[in-house]
């Protein structure tokens, strides 16, 4: 009884927190835009136009969801659905304090790559699905995208593993108590947020969403709160992979003066911020440039990052 | 056990889906229809379009695919490798951890040199 | 060899990058809040024509010569007059077609009491043609009646 209560409690939470830290971020990135253009972004609504979001929202929910003359209609439907789901199961790992977790399972990592790595298959239906030629060019440089930063995210995740021994996220941020991994291992971190950035479909690797090539991509065709899910799974996992390189590189909850989760928040936020940052920097990659990117540089990069910490745990061993 | 209880993983999964197809539902009884001829029709820039989008597609998007099949599952070996080598770093694991990456590496450079990276 | 400067020359240009973006950030925003805050008008700003009111009687200077009527290239201005008791043109209606006004301001240099200006108003957007327009004599109109005191 009382773990059937734990569950509904954490759900109502996660779900809480997913939603309005997706219209949180989205506002952030225009505030975030807008600065580096000069601009004021959002202003009028709220305090600093931070309910915009919220008003641009329920404007999504009044506007009518189509169904193209020529997709296929299961697969349309399930696309938005399938991308948005494993978005929960996400958060179930991520230490956010030292005991503030739902469930601190022994294979922490792996599930949230795991959860994360189930986006594109919605991705990739929205694509095919829609019967429109962005939309599939879309959804095939999604996946090939998506394939090919998978393996330079994980290789770099390894040398955490081998360094804290323990794939289980709160053993690892309990391993950065003293000095936090960034210091120890900066060429992981470079490959894994470069990695994360690219799995999330962010500028500079949004080809699948290339607004001024593709319309948009993949969700072309979709409209009202079916491409408003795209959004907040989009932007969800844009919070969960920093949250996850907070945990792997920059030492979680672990801070002075302040509790646990607000410095860890603080963390997660600042990740955020900086792939905002990166994004309002850089232009956007050709599609081959990206892929053979992933490919030439970053998994040869990160093999030898392998080997590397192989050898100095070898020569640190006594 | 409590530690390892994997049927939040299972019930947060589920609750994702019903959550998500109520989301997505919501707007059937809220939002206002309407009809017309071209409101259904496929988007391609206001034109009408040619045929299906649903054709043969460029090959080195299936190339890709098949070394990341490839990559993938040796990467998933080197997971739990790794993990017992941090815990009891024997010189021996070490060769066997530079080996294993060297025919990974020998794979990705057999790749490279056969132009899959460089497309025409 | 090249490969490995290539990638660090790459690394180092896109952190040379961020540092711009990041300097931009904490500039002054060169936008304007407009329909909020609105910009004054620079002094030689050419708006719409208009009357200027005369600081002494507050009253307008027109003394109904129709000399920017005949000038006016675009034929956009309509004038009505009729002779007082005093033997003087007063101005009935003087009424300016912004559709047609090209702003060239030959009726304001013609002006041989100097009773035309450019306003510095901009916003001057309307619905309809009708909307467009301009009756000149309607502010002084307003502004006698409400001046006019009422009868006890």
């Amino acid at each position: 009884m009382n773990e059937l209560f734990r569950i509904i409690l954490s759900l109502v939470i996660v779900i809480g927190f997913v939603l309005i830290n997706s219209l949180v971020l989205v506002w952030l990135e225009r505030k975030v835009s807008a600065r580096i253009q000069l601009r004021r972004g959002p202003l009028y609504v709220g305090w600093f136009g931070l309910l915009q979001t919220f008003a641009d929202a329920l404007k999504m929910l009044g506007k009518e969801l189509i169904f193209p003359k020529n997709c296929d209609k299961v697969l349309y439907f399930l696309a938005p659905i399938l991308s948005f789901a494993p978005v929960l199961g996400a958060f179930l790992v991520i230490p956010f304090g030292q005991h503030l977790v739902i469930q601190d399972l022994n294979i922490g990592l792996l599930l949230v790559f795991a959860f994360s790595g189930l986006s594109f298959i919605g991705i990739f239906m929205a694509g095919w699905a829609s019967n429109n030629k962005y939309s599939l060019l879309g959804g095939m440089r999604s996946v090939a995208q998506n394939i090919s930063y998978e393996i330079p995210l994980l290789l770099s995740s390894l040398n955490i593993v081998m360094m804290a021994k323990s794939f289980r996220l709160s053993d690892i941020v309990r391993a950065q108590a003293h000095v936090p991994f960034i210091l120890l291992q900066p060429l992981a971190f470079i490959i894994f947020i470069t990695s994360a950035l690219a799995e999330s479909n962010r500028t500079p690797f949004d080809i699948p969403e290339a607004e001024s090539e593709l319309v948009a991509g993949f969700h072309t065709e979709y409209s009202g709160l079916r491409f408003g899910i795209f959004f907040i799974s989009e932007y969800t996992y844009v919070f969960i992979s920093s949250c996850v390189a907070t945990a792997l590189f920059l030492g979680g909850s672990h801070g002075p003066f302040l509790s646990g989760w607000a410095w860890f928040l603080m963390k997660a936020y600042f990740v955020v911020f900086v792939v905002m940052w990166v994004r309002w920097t850089l232009p956007r990659l050709r599609s081959d440039q990206l892929i053979t990117f992933a490919w030439k540089v970053l998994i040869p990069l990160s093999l030898f990052n392998i080997i590397c910490t192989a050898l100095a745990l070898q020569l640190l061993k006594q | 056990m409590s530690s390892n209880n994997y049927i939040y993983v299972l019930v947060f999964f589920v609750v994702g889906l019903l959550f998500a197809v109520a989301f997505t539902c919501t707007p059937l009884i809220l939002s206002p229809r309407s009809r017309g001829k071209k409101k259904t029709s496929t988007y391609e820039s206001g034109e009408d379009t040619l045929g299906s989008a649903w054709v043969q597609f460029d090959v080195s998007y299936y190339l890709f695919a098949l070394i990341f099949l490839a990559f993938d599952v040796e990467v998933i070996f080197l997971f739990p490798v790794v993990l017992t080598y941090s815990i009891a770093p024997l010189l021996i694991d070490l060769l066997k951890i530079v080996i294993f990456i060297g025919i990974l590496a020998l794979a990705l450079a057999y790749a490279w040199r056969k132009g899959i990276f460089s497309w025409k | 060899m090249s490969y490995i400067t290539n990638i660090f020359t790459g690394f180092w240009s896109v952190l040379a990058g961020m540092v711009v973006t990041l300097k931009y950030m904490f500039r002054k925003p060169v936008t304007e809040v407009y329909p909020r805050v609105k910009k004054p008008m620079f002094p030689r700003f050419k708006g719409p024509t208009s009357f200027v009111v005369d600081e002494k009687t507050g009253d307008h200077r027109c003394i109904s010569c129709e000399l920017c009527v005949k000038i006016c290239p675009s034929l956009c201005i309509t004038l009505e007059k009729e002779r007082g008791e005093d033997k003087k043109f007063h101005l009935k209606e003087y009424k300016v077609d912004y559709t047609l006004c090209s702003l060239c301001s030959l009726c304001i240099e013609v002006c041989p009491t100097d009773a035309l200006t450019h306003a510095k108003d901009y916003e001057i957007p309307a619905l309809s043609q009708s909307e467009m327009i301009n009756d000149f004599l309607k502010p002084f109109r307003e502004k006698q009646k409400t001046s006019q005191p009422v009868a006890p």
